[in-house]
């Protein structure tokens, strides 16, 4: 009877888990580069009263076991990188990715995390910076006086000077890509650190056949959080919640037929 | 004694062995890959005391808990390394502990480059653990693994044949039964993911029933009490 209420309430931790996750990704409809979580769970270990394959008294083997489940657990509450659509700015320093790269940035403390939020910026001395003032790795001055920046697919950077009729490159953008992105480590801020399980970053150059993905400039790349999925999954979840409350009113309601047994 | 009284107690305390197999299948009805349990139930003969034929107690019990292993719905994901069986196959995952039977599909990459299973558990292909080189991946209907068009391995897919047995034993996994069965007709879907098959208006009407029988022997256990009071009434009148 205990052991019911119990199970129930593994449950109703699973969901309200569930349904933090669905709240944290509707927050963030419309963040720049942001990628959806997904909560994931598995079933807890089971209390085995009787091993499937031993042996009944005379009749042989039971059949099958009784291994009474002890309900839910979550196992992971992990991003997918799946890439979101693109949003024209027509900002000569916004650029999104279309592939599975990331961007390089450095933080003031001096480590490296990386990104995906392509709303660049320029400081006062022309290194070109994320909103966070986080510079790009490797990094990139644009000289003052620029009259116009041009970024390539490739990710190389020119810019047009006054009295120059040929563009001048700049810089290069490199990316960097990673074994199993999901295991990187969501630091907020639209940044990511490197964990050991995502394996090292390996940095390249952006093209059609490299593998890193491809540069979009004057295009932001929206979150991935699909609305009318989300609110599906909340449906499900605060249902899947409730039902899981039922159980435990339903334990309840017999234990209070226990304690009226003796009038 | 009055011994009317046990097989409606009997008959509870099997109610509260449903309750929990309800509530792991209720607590689990979001569970990716998750066979719900259903109970089996037997009449067991009670001790008959006594050289009376007629003292013969029938009680209830639960007997087996058998793991409904019926199709999940499909829902589509979109992420690359999400599989959903169609079909009575199972994934195998080399744990610690030996092979193990896996029907949750959300799969992961490890760093070492490993498809593994969400406790980092590699998964078995034809050649032994599963090694993923990076690019575009593709799993086809038959769970042959492809990266960037050139076939990697193919999915181990068995299946559990008539008479093995095999037990749930947690985070998704089943043992695997001592003879194997590669699986027949089991498509892999990439991309999507097999719900749970638990029935949530069926557990709920279970629940209204559990809940209501539980009464019902309340009140068979009173009505017994009911007549032992009397009893021992009658015999006061009578002294």
């Amino acid at each position: 009877m205990i052991r019911a209420m119990h199970t129930a309430s593994t449950g109703m931790f699973a969901q309200q888990l569930n349904i933090d996750t669905i709240a944290n990704n509707l927050a963030n409809v419309n963040t720049t580069g942001f990628k959806r979580s997904r909560a994931e769970f598995a079933d807890l270990l089971y209390q085995i009263s009787r091993l499937p394959g031993s042996s009944a008294s005379n009749v042989g083997q039971f059949p099958v076991g009784m291994q009474v489940g002890l309900g839910v657990r979550p196992v992971t509450v992990a991003k997918e990188f799946v890439q979101g659509s693109l949003k024209q700015t027509f900002s000569e320093l916004d650029m999104a990715i279309e592939g599975v790269g990331f961007f390089q940035v450095s933080r003031p403390d001096g480590t490296t995390m990386y990104t995906r939020a392509g709303s660049l910026k320029r400081d006062n001395t022309g290194n070109v910076v994320t909103g966070d003032g986080d510079t790009l790795i490797p990094s990139i001055t644009i000289p003052s006086g620029s009259l116009k920046i041009d970024i390539a697919q490739d990710g190389t950077v020119s810019v047009l000077l006054p009295g120059v009729s040929q563009a001048t490159q700049v810089g290069q953008i490199q990316l960097v890509r990673f074994d199993n992105p999901a295991g990187l480590i969501a630091q907020g801020n639209n940044l990511f650190l490197e964990s050991s399980s995502s394996g090292p970053a390996q940095q390249g150059t952006p093209g059609f056949s490299t593998g890193f993905g491809l540069i979009q400039q004057g295009f932001l790349e929206i979150s991935n959080v699909n609305i009318a999925d989300e609110m599906v999954n909340m449906i499900v979840a605060q249902r899947a919640y409730e039902l899981n409350a039922k159980v435990i009113q339903a334990s309840d309601d017999m234990m209070q037929v226990v304690n009226t047994l003796r009038r | 004694m009055n011994r009317g009284i046990y097989p409606p107690l009997a008959g509870a305390i099997t109610l509260e062995r449903r309750l929990e197999v309800l509530s792991h299948n209720i607590g689990n009805v979001q569970t990716t890959g998750f066979k719900k349990d259903s109970p089996v139930f037997a009449t067991v003969l009670g001790h008959t005391s006594g050289p009376s034929v007629a003292g013969i107690d029938l009680f209830p019990r639960m007997d087996a808990l058998l793991a409904d292993r019926s199709q999940g719905v499909l829902h589509r994901t979109g992420e690359a390394l999400d599989v959903a069986l169609e079909g009575e196959g199972f994934l195998v995952v080399k744990t610690p502990e030996g092979l193990r039977y896996y029907r949750g599909g959300k799969l992961h990459r490890n760093s070492a480059g490993n498809l593994v299973a969400h406790t980092g558990d590699p998964l078995m292909g034809k050649k032994g653990p599963i090694k993923l080189p990076v690019g575009e991946l593709v799993i086809n209907n038959a769970g042959t693994i492809s990266v960037n068009n050139v076939v990697v391995d193919k999915l181990r897919l068995d299946q559990i044949a008539e008479g093995q047995q095999t037990a749930k034993v947690g985070d998704l996994f089943w043992t695997v039964p001592e003879q194997t069965t590669r699986a027949k007709d089991t498509q892999v879907h990439q991309g999507m993911l097999e719900k749970s098959n638990v029935n949530p208006s069926m557990d709920m009407v279970e629940l209204i029933k559990v809940t209501r029988e539980y009464e019902q022997m309340q009140k068979a256990i009173q009505a017994m009490d009911e007549m032992a009071s009397q009893a021992i009434q009658a015999g006061r009148v009578q002294g």
